[in-house]
């Protein structure tokens, strides 16, 4: 599909104006196809992370978009043209698996947010099955599958807060396609659904550097928090 | 939202709620007060104003566990006689008709529209939720969407999605408590609802809640 003039726009300038709040570096741009059908699959820790895939993949990208953003006229418009289209989170959307799986078909790059949601802590959430699912599908019919580390992003703008220079930088590493054998017959699509979500959560804990915080996480000392009886305010029936 | 939202009780002391405004949440109990630190990976600075010790930098995800290990939500909803009972003031908006969005005549999915928030007090107990008007004069009785009766439940940005038969997606912004809170309490008592029915164990919320025998 061809791309309205919005999107080369706006891509230029998050291009520009992301590099003033935070410095970016992106990795593993190998394993991404720069053509054909390609299902990129990110952590989520920011509002700003969908700007961040479109603005640093080498190709457009067309993203999953939660169907509450299109709620008012302008989005209604600017977001089709960003690439966006909507899922109805609330419920099983047939429509939202049919467009991604003819977006890829197309040869398009299409991203969609396995967790559902931008974290509260940058920690990763747990997978959506309707997601895992399409990206079965989307193996099974030999499109690559990218799993995408976002690190960094959660310290610039969090879920619960503004935006911040962090002064840190913010990786976005794109990982080796998922890789998980044959997946012909619904027994092993069915079999293969916990492999892929148990790849995908190593990869993802990989490239958005959780593994390394974590690791730091455990090491560093126990902390001697203060002992003070825990109180809770009233909250009345 | 706020750093509140995220942190609603004292990490250290457990004192539910934490006060603050934007960055900074504060302690009313034992004065700890964190904010967002100005580098690094993911960590927030605590420090107890007037005393001589030096802030502490821990991360955000150190902060999450001690809250979970001092009950999370539970404890401030819980009485004690034991029952569930939790309420707070919010902004209610329900979803209208869902419009189909199109680009270059090519379907792309389909989006709903919201009507105009109206303000609401919103009652959780151990079998339901209510919606009562916030004003005494109001005689209108309270919506009731039994806790079984919900489909599917969600945080979206700073509110609180729950699916219902009869009204559909309904929306819950919440104007001072945090929908972080909001969303582990439902998730509690729908979990506790569904093991009381013989429902099973409820293994995901959305996009619809589903339990363990009902998974394939």
């Amino acid at each position: 599909m061809s791309r309205h003039l919005v999107y080369p726009v706006l891509r230029s300038a998050a291009r520009r104006i992301i590099p003033r709040l935070v410095r970016v570096e992106s990795e593993g741009l190998e394993h991404l196809p720069l053509r054909g059908g390609v299902l990129l699959l990110p952590n989520h820790q920011s509002a700003l992370d969908p700007f961040l895939v479109q603005a640093w993949a080498p190709r457009s990208v067309r993203s999953m978009t939660k169907s509450t953003q299109f709620g008012s006229p302008l989005m209604e418009w600017l977001l089709p043209r960003l690439g966006a289209f909507p899922v109805r989170r609330f419920k099983i959307d047939p429509q939202s698996v049919r467009t991604v799986l003819s977006l890829l078909d197309e040869g398009e790059c299409v991203c969609i947010y396995p967790e559902g949601e931008r974290s509260w802590d940058a920690r990763l959430q747990p997978f959506r099955t309707g997601t895992l699912r399409t990206a079965l599908e989307a193996i099974r019919r030999g499109i690559p599958v990218v799993p995408v580390g976002i690190d960094g992003m959660y310290d610039l703008l969090p879920r619960w807060g503004g935006l911040r220079r962090s002064g840190r930088t913010v990786y976005l590493r794109f990982g080796a396609p998922l890789d998980l054998g044959p997946i012909a017959t619904r027994d092993q699509r069915d079999q293969a659904l916990p492999d892929l979500a148990g790849q995908l959560r190593l990869s993802l804990l990989e490239l958005s550097g959780e593994r390394e915080r974590e690791r730091l996480r455990q090491e560093a000392p126990e902390i001697s928090w203060r002992a003070q009886p825990i109180a809770t305010g009233a909250n009345p029936r | 939202m706020a750093l509140k939202d995220f942190l609603y009780r004292c990490p250290a002391c457990g004192h539910d709620p934490m006060e603050g405004r934007g960055d900074v949440a504060t302690c009313p109990s034992c004065t700890l007060q964190i904010d967002r630190k100005a580098t690094g990976t993911t960590c927030l600075r605590l420090h107890v104003p007037g005393t001589e010790a030096a802030p502490i930098e821990v991360p955000a995800a150190t902060l999450a566990d001690r809250i979970t290990a001092h009950g999370g939500a539970l404890t401030r909803a819980t009485h004690s006689d034991g029952s569930l009972a939790y309420e707070a003031e919010v902004r209610v908006q329900t979803a209208g008709s869902e419009m189909p969005i199109r680009y270059r005549r090519r379907l792309l999915g389909f989006a709903e529209r919201f009507g105009a928030g109206t303000p609401g007090i919103l009652h959780l107990s151990a079998d339901a939720l209510e919606l009562r008007s916030p004003s005494s004069a109001d005689a209108s009785s309270p919506r009731r969407w039994a806790l079984e009766d919900i489909r599917s439940l969600q945080t979206s940005s700073s509110a609180v999605q729950i699916t219902t038969h009869l009204d559909g997606v309904v929306l819950f912004r919440f104007t001072e408590d945090s929908p972080r809170r909001w969303d582990e309490l439902l998730r509690h008592a729908i979990g506790e609802r569904w093991k009381r029915l013989g429902k099973g164990t409820v293994q995901e919320f959305q996009p619809r809640i589903r339990a363990e025998e009902a998974l394939p």
